[in-house]
């Protein structure tokens, strides 16, 4: 095992027996290494008080509801097109430094979560405008083969329209009765006000 | 910064927690910013009967507004059903204008916080519990998207998405 491996285990206290005694035997008694495992046990027992054993989530559904999305969307995702490279193994520094700056990380992006009603120059970070509703172009994404999407505005309907080509039919014995006796009072109402038939020009 | 000033604020961060956590009583992406209808038509230059004897007459200004535009122009529509449901600050929702039956169904979720003059989305279509769509639309003031989609009984369905209280569009 390199020399590099022990330490790092050495210093986590996950040394013993045999392994324990001919590393120490390795190092004088006033090594600065004896110093370094002291305050790595400090440090130990700082996070251990200061993290709770059992941490409720703020917005568990949230949370839950947030991951499930990035799932869906990795899941949609096309596979990358060359598989990288396995990275090297990593050194003691990236043994020692990682979970440290993973920790630092994840509190100082906490705290940054908190402060995203902050305001800069006027301009509320959270809440950037939305398009204009004329010069919006959506974007359109048909995961379905053989299915095209044509999209194009009609200033005649002033309405955004998407064409759907190739779709499967719906069957003709699915029958839609039972939601035609739950459209809204408000559609009611209009249909019996408008219902005289309009002339037809194709 | 040494290693222990570092250290110093990473706990003091990390003590902090706790008292956010307790302060998170009520969930904001739970907030009802709007509200989505989504209806559903049968178009046909055939016998609009083939909808079934419940399907109701759609609106005057309505049928007006799809045969303005030539992709969506047929003889006959008819109204097959609709659905309006609220609109989330963080969370998506869906819409069953079919009800009871999943055959079509409308995923949206705000991509922004709503403006009087224009609401932008993340939507998407299902339809027979297939992802048939995805896409993104900026529905304002009396602007809706319309959707010619599959065919049905010698038609097509069209699919409107509009926010709910838009005058002209059911």
């Amino acid at each position: 095992m390199p020399h590099e491996t022990y330490l790092a285990r050495w210093l986590d206290d996950d040394l013993d027996g045999t392994e324990l005694n001919a590393f120490e035997a390795s190092f004088h008694p006033g090594s600065p290494l004896l110093a370094q495992r002291q305050a790595r046990r400090e440090w130990r027992s700082t996070l251990a008080a200061a993290i709770p054993a059992a941490v409720e989530l703020p917005y568990p559904e949230f949370f839950n509801h947030r991951l499930a999305k990035t799932i869906r969307e990795f899941q949609d995702s096309p596979p990358p097109a060359h598989q990288p490279s396995p990275l090297p193994a990593p050194g003691f520094w990236r043994v020692w430094w990682m979970p440290v700056t993973a920790l630092a990380g994840m509190g100082l992006a906490f705290w940054a979560g908190t402060q995203t009603a902050s305001v800069t120059r006027g301009l509320p970070l959270a809440n950037p405008p939305p398009p204009a509703v004329a010069l919006h172009r959506p974007t359109v994404y048909i995961p379905e083969h053989g299915v095209d999407a044509e999209w194009f505005t009609s200033a005649d309907a002033d309405a955004a329209v998407i064409v759907l080509e190739g779709v499967e039919p719906i069957p003709d014995s699915l029958d839609f009765s039972e939601s035609v006796g739950e459209i809204t009072t408000d559609n009611l109402t209009a249909a019996s006000e408008n219902s005289e038939p309009l002339e037809v020009t194709q | 910064m040494t290693r222990r000033a570092g250290l110093a604020v990473l706990a003091a961060a990390l003590c902090g927690l706790p008292a956010h956590l307790a302060s998170a009583a009520e969930d904001p992406g739970k907030t009802i910013v709007g509200e989505v209808t989504v209806t559903v038509y049968y178009a046909s230059d055939g016998d609009a009967a083939a909808a079934g004897a419940k399907a109701t007459a759609v609106a005057k200004a309505m049928e007006k507004r799809l045969r303005n535009t030539e992709k969506l122009r047929f003889k006959q529509y008819r109204l097959l059903g609709d659905d309006t449901q609220p609109l989330f600050r963080s969370y998506e929702n869906w819409a069953r204008p079919l009800k009871p039956s999943e055959e079509v169904l409308v995923k949206f979720e705000a991509r922004n916080h709503p403006t009087p003059q224009a609401t932008h989305i993340d939507l998407e279509l299902w339809l027979s519990h297939k992802k048939i769509l995805k896409t993104d639309v900026v529905l304002g003031g009396d602007h809706p998207l319309f959707v010619l989609g599959p065919e049905w009984r010698g038609g097509r369905l069209i699919i409107a998405v509009s926010l709910a209280g838009e005058k002209n569009v059911r």
